[in-house]
């Protein structure tokens, strides 16, 4: 009996370890975004939000200022709305298009950047002012095209990225700042990334500040689910 | 009199006004295609891999070792797949821009990416016959000097 009572309540746990696992798990993700991009002395500020189904890997972005504008990625194509305009675009690739904002805050709650998928392997590491440095050296057959990488973590968070090219020179730097708990992640709600051109020189920089995160909202936004309204002229292009 | 030169001048001043607004719409148009037009073509020599479509080339310039006529057909037919495989460009550049902007973006990023990655696939595939012409070529210098 006592061993049919242990069994059952060990049963219990696991199922109501599993239920509290699956509830912590990413299904839903809204955040507001401020856009700051600098090239060549100009600067455009972008202002919206962002929405990410996680299950359907759809990203829909509404942008709201300097103008009106909604985009939605998933999988293989691209389509921009423009509801002042009643017109609208449709690409369609030959392979997956690549998620707007998600792609790189994903990658900025994995330990490794997400590195290790793509062949990296870690070189050294070193530690100053309680920053853990860590070298990724790129896979051998892809030496000539790619380069070094060099991670910062604080407190298990990436707090820096820098990006090198074959011969050594930096080509990106970003900073991940603001760090908020969002579902089991530490999502960074500033992001600043700066790119560097053949003389180190600063091509363009790039600064998102997220806000107002919403996960797993019990019911979605509508416009996780937006289609191009069918009186709306669109124009298709295939990739 | 002076109400009627002061009306002459108020209907010159509203007619310049009609007819100057098109061109100011069309002049800022112009403006926004040919910064659009220009962010594309950099962007689509940015993304070129330019290694990899050089060694792509130099590859295609091995085929003409084939059986005809595969051998002719092999490398012009590789160089116009350069030409014609044209990624997507990350979606968000096209973030926040507008429909002038977009369309005249993915259109010159499309006509120089293919254009780009034609030509080097082409400099590869030249360099690839040259290399194999003078390998022959010393070849057959050393073997006339064996004999």
């Amino acid at each position: 009996m006592l061993k049919n009572s242990l069994f059952f309540a060990t049963l219990l746990l696991i199922f109501l370890l599993v239920d509290v696992l699956h509830a912590a798990s990413l299904k839903t993700l809204s955040l507001d975004f401020k856009r700051e991009l600098t090239e060549k002395g100009k600067t455009e500020h972008i202002v919206g939000t962002l929405h990410y189904d996680v299950k359907a890997a759809r990203v829909v972005v509404e942008v709201t200022e300097p103008l009106k504008q909604i985009m939605i990625v998933q999988d293989k194509v691209l389509e921009i709305y423009y509801p002042v305009e009643q017109q609208a675009f449709r690409f369609i690739s030959e392979g997956r298009v690549p998620l707007p904002f998600i792609e790189s805050i994903i990658q900025s709650t994995q330990a490794e950047y997400g590195l290790t998928a793509i062949g990296y392997t870690l070189d050294k590491h070193d530690v100053v002012d309680q920053i853990l440095y860590t070298y990724w050296k790129p896979p051998e057959k892809a030496k000539d095209q790619l380069g070094r990488v060099i991670l910062g973590m604080h407190n298990d968070r990436l707090i820096s990225a820098e990006i090198k090219n074959p011969e050594g020179y930096i080509i990106g730097r970003s900073r991940y700042q603001n760090h908020s708990k969002i579902g089991i992640n530490h999502i960074p709600m500033e992001v600043t990334s700066s790119t560097y051109g053949e003389k180190s020189e600063v091509l363009q920089q790039e600064k998102i500040v997220y806000s107002n995160p919403k996960v797993n909202v019990e019911i979605p936004n509508p416009i996780l689910n937006f289609t191009i309204p069918e009186s709306v002229e669109v124009k298709e292009v295939r990739w | 009199m002076k109400i009627k030169s002061t009306f002459h001048a108020l209907a010159f001043l509203m007619a310049f006004l009609i007819f100057s607004m098109p061109l100011v719409v069309l002049a800022q148009q112009n403006s926004v295609q040919a910064e659009a037009i220009t962010a594309a073509e950099q962007d689509a020599n940015k993304d070129v891999n330019i290694p990899f479509w050089f060694g792509a080339g130099c590859i295609l310039s091995g085929l003409f070792f084939f059986q005809e006529p595969f051998g002719y057909i092999a490398a012009p037919a590789g160089i116009v797949g350069a030409y014609f495989y044209r990624p997507t460009p990350p979606p968000s550049r096209l973030i926040g821009k507008s429909l002038e902007y977009v369309d005249a973006y993915t259109s010159a990023y499309q006509l120089k990416r293919g254009s780009t990655q034609a030509l080097w696939a082409s400099a590869g595939c030249l360099g690839g016959v040259l290399t194999v012409a003078a390998v022959v070529m010393g070849l057959a210098i050393s073997a006339y000097r064996a004999k």
